[in-house]
């Protein structure tokens, strides 16, 4: 076996090349997964970041800037120039008695039925109908043999 | 095109500067390097690779940081300040974050400029020597070595 130097290893380990041998070498493989090891708990660690007093502030653009002074201008010359809001109607607060108000309705429709006239009396009209129906059956009933 | 670079890169490009010079230096360096990156983009040659261009600058703002380092070090103590542990980082890590940075800062510099190079940067083991001027097998010796002694140190992670 003709097993690949650290140097070569280093350049497979970092992507720099490839070696067909180091997959099928059982030491190349694991001084491989070595390297890759130390690779992986390095990349563990990158956490810090750039302080903020040296990172470049974001530029707000000139639209974006001169749409937000302008909406503000107007907003203020609302707020100075609106007219006075109008008073607000005072509050009615009406206490009825409830019972009293109810009773006196009763009253009302007693005293409103109590004036009403009688019923005028019922027309006879149907009675004499029925007189003269029987005097003209007793009619018929003589004429029959 | 500035804050462009500053965006696409600056995370990484932090992170290289602190485990270059360690978390006390990180921001004094990583601000004078992007200072230098910001004069010298208007030299930069399109045709060339805009993120090689921005971490030679920055790694030789590390070197030159190191220099001016040692020389205030001659004057004032032997120490090194390279220690491989960083107090700053044990507030807000855990253990295993921490173990993987003292193994990374207890690389010799050279080992440690081309493996955060590597891995930070993206760049290729190729450019990483035009970078630094090394040969290639140098570039890959150097990071032979670093992943040796990271390997072991991190055994059993």
């Amino acid at each position: 076996m003709d097993c690949r130097s650290p140097e070569q290893l280093l350049r497979v380990a970092y992507d720099e090349a490839e070696d067909a041998h180091v997959a099928a070498c059982p030491a190349c493989r694991a001084a491989l997964e070595g390297l890759r090891a130390v690779r992986a708990a390095y990349a563990a660690t990158r956490t810090e970041r750039l302080p903020a007093r040296f990172r470049p502030r974001r530029r707000i653009p000139a639209f974006v800037g001169l749409a937000a002074a302008v909406t503000m201008a107007v907003g203020v010359g609302y707020l100075l120039l609106r007219p006075p809001p109008a008073t607000p109607p005072e509050l009615c607060v009406t206490v009825v008695d409830a019972d009293a108000e109810i009773g006196e309705m009763i009253h009302d429709v007693s005293r409103r039925l109590d004036a009403l006239e009688p019923a005028p009396p019922r027309p006879r009209t149907m009675d004499r109908d029925l007189e003269s129906i029987r005097d003209r059956l007793a009619q018929l009933e003589r004429r029959t043999p | 095109m500035f804050d462009a670079v500053v965006r696409h890169y600056g995370d990484a490009l932090f992170r290289f500067v602190r485990r270059m010079v360690g978390s006390a230096d990180a921001e004094d360096v990583m601000q004078d390097a992007l200072l230098k990156i910001h004069a010298a983009l208007p030299r930069f040659d399109p045709g060339g690779s805009l993120r090689a261009y921005v971490y030679t600058i920055t790694r030789n703002t590390v070197r030159d940081h190191w220099k001016h380092e040692s020389r205030r070090r001659t004057v004032v103590s032997d120490v090194e300040p390279d220690t491989a542990h960083d107090p700053a980082d044990d507030i807000e890590r855990d253990a295993r974050w921490r173990a993987v940075m003292d193994a990374v800062r207890a690389l010799p510099r050279d080992q440690r400029e081309v493996f955060l190079l590597r891995e930070e940067s993206g760049l290729s083991f190729k450019e990483i020597a035009e970078m630094t001027g090394a040969p290639i097998n140098t570039v890959l010796g150097r990071m032979h070595y670093a992943m040796q002694h990271l390997k072991e140190k991190l055994r059993g992670l």
